[in-house]
């Protein structure tokens, strides 16, 4: 019952913010962006122990896949070239048409891409995963920027928000609200479950658990595809909230968005349910603090909290919570006679 | 028909025969010892049957079929497992949870690895745990257990999976003499009890002479002798190469 009071409150909460102060739309349209982030590396990068940088490969895929379904299901290819944004906006239904099945489609590609990518990455561990996904971040956007059929270097335009949706900002506020809630509850289903338990076991010791008898590598495997698979969904949606894409500043952002990912993670605590989430906010606002009250020097700003965050916390907020109230996450000692009630 | 058969394995590691021709036989249902000094190729052993590297020569063979070129997981599949001499264990995670990721592997389909773990698991867990004595910490993460607490855990694990044969290096290093003593007995009750046929590693002469029922003695890379407690103790070789003149 506490359970569902608590998130009937965070939903309310949630539901109301974008209408309460409609010009912060854009903003929280961002931060449950941030929030995808954050959940979707600590599946792999905290629950998993497998440090990703190359997550942000997914995001750009699906920004690509989805921006090209929309593309070539309504428009010519030549003429769309030239003319991009002038053209006439589609109708909303073809609109929404069109979104829809650029994100199935991107998903798809997304998990696609995860089980042979994975096939072969997810053999390596520790630095040289970090490596060899760092190399897949940085190689897909140079790939990207190289063809033509997704306008090469100079980008691609996504089709036009249309009128008779509402308000843009509203709308895709929304939409990456319902994705963060999705994902969300999706990981928490999934970390109760043997899959949960069975990533932790290769984060604390793969070769214990390869020992025991585990799948590790279908584990591994399941759990980028799960990750790919919401990320690939946030880049098609981010793709047409920002009406550009750019192959290294956008799509495969592995300098901003890459990095991010695991600052947020990190920050709120790694391996924890809570901790990307509280991570994403805390990030997210001061990350716009800097930019209104310390323009000019946000840069440098963003850099001393980063230095911060993994001198100082390198557990996190819920790292540091469990290490300090141990009782409140359930690690107590139980005495015996306990055995009948606690059963 | 023995339950393990080791038929003329070698090993080598550049120039370094760490197995040279062992042979070894393990009936089911009995204990099992493999003593001899540092560097004789014990674990050397246990990591070629658990399948960590291949073999160089000879064959395995685990309930009559070849495992030698089986990958790790498989062979634990199979219900041959192996504790290590530096305890594994699950160390962010609880006692309850390092049991219930333990349970058997080997029928695992893709629907049920998205699945809670049904209360029998539960229950079973909360047995094993009070068998090893670790009720009480149920609750802690494995990583803040004592070090001779977080080898109960292991072995307890390695009940969880229900194995037919269970590999123990060194199960009585670096454990206080109360302790070992629990150890022993908890050992003999697997089993009795649950019908584990255990190969043991270990260099304690009082646990090893205790337990086994017969006994091979490995001396650089060589098997030296093999036989019952008795027999073996009083091997001149044995003497010479491992125990010393008491």
């Amino acid at each position: 019952m506490n359970v569902i009071l608590k998130y009937t409150l965070i939903a309310i909460a949630a539901l109301a913010a974008p209408l309460l102060f409609p010009e912060y739309q854009i903003q929280l349209a961002w931060l449950w962006l941030m929030v995808v982030f954050a959940l979707t590396w600590d599946a792999v990068g905290g629950q998993m122990g497998y440090n990703s940088f190359g997550n942000v490969f997914y995001f750009g895929l699906g920004m690509y896949v989805t921006a090209v379904v929309q593309r070539d299901l309504y428009y010519d290819f030549e003429e769309y070239e030239t003319l991009a944004g002038s053209l006439d906006t589609l109708p909303p239904a073809d609109y929404l048409t069109g979104m829809s099945l650029g994100l199935a489609a991107s998903a798809v590609c997304a998990v696609l891409c995860a089980i042979v990518l994975g096939s072969g990455i997810l053999r390596l561990r520790g630095h040289y995963f970090a490596i060899c996904t760092l190399g897949l971040g940085i190689a897909a956007g140079e790939i990207a920027a190289g063809i033509d059929y997704i306008g090469a270097g100079s980008g691609l335009v996504t089709p036009v928000f249309p009128d008779g949706l509402g308000e843009k900002g509203l709308f895709f506020c929304y939409l990456l609200l319902a994705l963060a809630a999705v994902t969300f509850l999706v990981l928490r289903w999934l970390y109760t479950s043997r899959f949960g338990l069975a990533i932790n076991a290769i984060r604390d010791d793969e070769d214990k658990a390869e020992a025991m008898g585990l799948h590790t590598t279908r584990y591994k495997t399941i759990a980028w595809c799960v990750s790919g698979f919401f990320l690939a969904i946030a880049g098609g949606i981010m793709g047409d909230l920002i009406g550009f894409i750019d192959p290294v500043d956008t799509a495969f952002a592995g300098a901003t968005f890459g990095v991010w990912m695991v600052l947020m993670a990190i920050l709120g605590g790694k391996g924890t349910l809570w901790g990307p989430v509280i991570g994403a906010t805390i990030f997210h606002v001061t990350q716009e603090i800097f930019w209104t009250f310390l323009f000019g020097w946000q840069r440098v700003a963003l850099g001393a909290l980063i230095v911060i965050i993994v001198v100082f916390f390198p557990q996190g907020v819920m790292g540091f919570a469990r290490a300090r109230w141990p009782d409140r996450f359930g690690h107590r000692v139980e005495s015996v006679a306990d055995k009948g009630a606690t059963q | 028909m023995s339950l393990l058969q080791v038929k003329d394995c070698s090993k080598s590691f550049g120039g370094v025969l760490a197995n040279d021709h062992i042979s070894l036989e393990v009936p089911e249902g009995q204990i099992i010892g493999l003593i001899g000094p540092n560097g004789s190729g014990k674990t050397t052993l246990f990591n070629s049957v658990v399948g960590y590297h291949p073999v160089d020569a000879g064959t395995i063979e685990f309930k009559g079929q070849e495992i030698s070129h089986l990958q790790v997981p498989q062979i634990a599949r199979l219900g041959l497992l192996r504790t290590f001499q530096q305890t594994r264990i699950y160390g962010k995670m609880t006692c309850v949870q390092n049991m219930q990721i333990s349970v058997p592997h080997a029928s695992e389909r893709l629907a049920e690895m998205f699945t809670s773990f049904p209360a029998e698991v539960q229950e079973k867990a909360d047995a094993i745990l009070e068998f090893v004595g670790l009720y009480s910490k149920r609750r802690l993460l494995a990583g803040d257990l004592s070090f001779g607490q977080q080898k109960l855990l292991e072995f307890g694990m390695a009940l969880m999976n229900q194995p037919r044969m269970l590999l123990l290096d060194e199960p009585t290093a670096g454990i206080n003499p109360t302790l070992i003593n629990g150890i022993i007995d908890r050992l003999k009750r697997a089993n009795a009890e649950f019908g584990i046929t255990l190969l043991v590693i270990e260099h304690n002469m009082r646990v090893i002479m205790n337990l086994a029922e017969h006994i091979y003695c490995l001396a650089h890379g060589k098997l030296l002798a093999d036989g019952a407690p008795d027999v073996i103790r009083n091997d001149q070789r044995v003497i010479d190469a491992y125990l010393g003149a008491h």
